[in-house]
């Protein structure tokens, strides 16, 4: 499989997120600053939403190289979508980022040309708020983004594969999830089989971990089982994230452990990069 | 035998299912003159090739490749990672906020202000390429040989041929050096010192009936990857001015088809030696 079809307005992919939103999800992860699973789950939808839309920005708008659905999972199985959008599954990317819920102002730290960084305020947009109420039906969400991805699929077989990726605290409360994976990765483009990453939060401790190439390390058997769960990466975005510094073999998947998982955003490629002289 | 002299043609093209309002490569000749005008005296060219992913790319590309041409018209220092490099690095970049400020004055004006992804994205700047060349005449007379000086950060290429075949390729030589991080100015990059070690510099010298071609990284990577090269430089030579327009596009609508061009923006400056 070759992962190298190019995305762009007229040959667009889909990314469905999938967010557990079950009542285990009010517990601390672990870490030096305790952070609700939940907030650390919105905040990280919240922000690939913000990369996703700053990486396709033009002057006349976002452009629609993606279709963008976010799903909640908890007491019930939907999108979770707030404001304008809600209730909608897969929405063009420049809906998503014309129609957040709402516009928080926060500082960010930005280069400042001359090797430093200088703090500017900066908009960030929100587009779901963090939820934690009823079981962790994973299986059900799986079977959601599924049928979301078999649509996408029959609609483009010719765009690079849709992409999956399931924000959760792992603990699944309608059976193995790990039926439900591979039926979401049995579907393929011309250019490759969908793929599914997964975002681990975690009160189970140890260290937080990045795109590793086996379970060795982590703590428990949900996070071996979601990384069991997680597609390799593709040759493009391992490149990409070895220029990045990660340490990357053939086996490395698309998993993490309590740690950011918006670099990810960065794995897409949409053409020339725009970044600064090193 | 021809006049010993200069014939200049460019052609910019946008990537199939863009617009060509919304082409982001960039080209400046000057002096500015029509393509079927024999050029006797020094020329300097620039390709610059905004980066997919910045915003107003387009923008930041023409104001580079202008800037970047009238000083290597006018400064025969340009070429060399000095201070006058640095100087038109420092008086590139200060243009742009002055621009920005104007581009973000209108867009309230006609009642479409800022976006928040645009705000974002602005803050990191814009991003494009520059290859900037400056032929001149040798000091013989009449005119037998022209000496060319090249600057080049990131991979937008400059291609020597002779008796059609190539002679000189730079900075890229190869077609699998092509990827998505080049080398780019940044319209906030106010390290001089940095752009002017990151750019690349040569210099060569033409006979008559020698071509130089100025090329964004697309076509670069088909030329430089082509089977047959003599074949791929002699297709080249059939687009010769701007009533080709249509055509060229067509052509490379047909070499993406064939996939085996690059479906983004292309920009070719095209230099023909006389006098042969």
């Amino acid at each position: 499989m070759a992962y190298t079809a190019e995305i762009s307005r007229t040959n667009p992919t889909c990314i469905v997120f999938l967010v557990d939103q079950s009542t285990s999800m009010t517990d601390p992860i672990g870490g030096e600053v305790p952070q609700k699973k939940a907030d650390v789950v919105a905040d990280a939808i919240n922000r690939l939403l913000t990369e996703l839309s700053v990486k396709c920005a033009k002057e006349e708008g976002v452009r629609d190289y993606f279709h963008v659905a976010v799903v909640g999972y908890g007491a019930t199985v939907g999108s979770a979508f707030a404001g304008a959008l809600t209730g909608r599954d897969l929405v063009p990317l420049s809906e998503v980022a014309d129609n957040p819920a709402r516009v928080d102002d926060r500082t960010k730290k930005v280069p400042d040309g001359a090797g430093g960084l200088v703090e500017m305020s900066v908009k960030f947009p929100l587009w779901m708020d963090p939820v934690a109420h009823g079981g962790t039906p994973m299986n059900r969400a799986l079977k959601y983004a599924e049928t979301l991805v078999a649509g996408w699929t029959e609609r483009y077989p010719a765009s690079f594969p849709p992409i999956v990726i399931n924000l959760t605290d792992g603990e699944s409360t309608d059976g193995d999830p790990v039926e439900a994976a591979n039926s979401i990765t049995a579907h393929a483009t011309a250019d490759g089989t969908a793929l599914l990453f997964n975002l681990h939060v975690s009160a189970s401790g140890g260290s937080p971990v990045s795109f590793p190439d086996s379970d060795a390390d982590l703590p428990d058997s949900h996070a071996s089982t979601l990384f069991q769960m997680s597609s390799p990466l593709p040759s493009h975005m391992r490149s990409y994230a070895a220029s990045q510094g990660q340490k990357v073999s053939e086996t490395t998947r698309g998993f993490v452990y309590n740690a950011d998982i918006t670099s990810v955003v960065q794995f897409l490629d949409i053409g020339t990069r725009a970044t600064e002289l090193r | 035998m021809t006049s010993p002299g200069l014939y200049i043609t460019h052609l910019v093209a946008p990537k199939h299912g863009s617009t060509a309002l919304e082409c982001e490569d960039a080209v400046c000749v000057l002096p500015d003159r029509p393509h079927d005008d024999l050029i006797t005296g020094p020329v300097a060219a620039s390709v610059c090739d905004g980066a997919t992913e910045s915003v107003l790319a387009k923008d930041w590309a023409h104001l580079l490749a202008i800037e970047s041409a009238q000083w290597a018209l006018e400064q025969a220092d340009f070429f060399t990672a000095g201070p006058v490099y640095e100087q038109f690095a420092t008086a590139v970049v200060e243009r742009w906020d002055p621009w920005l400020e104007e581009y973000t004055r209108d867009r309230a004006e006609v009642g479409r202000p800022l976006k928040w992804y645009e705000q974002a994205k602005l803050a990191e700047g814009a991003y494009a390429t520059m290859l900037t060349l400056r032929i001149t005449p040798g000091p013989d007379s009449p005119t037998e040989t022209w000496q060319w000086q090249v600057a080049a950060l990131g991979d937008s290429c400059m291609f020597h041929i002779r008796d059609d075949k190539l002679i000189r390729s730079f900075p890229v030589e190869r077609a699998e050096e092509f990827g998505t991080v080049p080398d780019l100015f940044g319209s906030r990059n106010r390290d001089t010192g940095l752009i002017g070690a990151r750019t690349r510099f040569t210099t060569g010298v033409c006979e008559p009936g020698d071509r130089l071609l100025l090329m964004s990284d697309a076509l670069a990577a088909w030329f430089l990857g082509a089977p047959d090269p003599v074949h791929a430089f002699r297709q080249l030579l059939e687009f010769g001015g701007p009533h080709d327009t249509d055509g060229f596009g067509a052509w490379l609508d047909d070499l993406r088809s064939q996939q085996v061009l690059r479906n983004d923006d292309v920009a070719v400056v095209r230099i023909d030696v006389e006098g042969r």
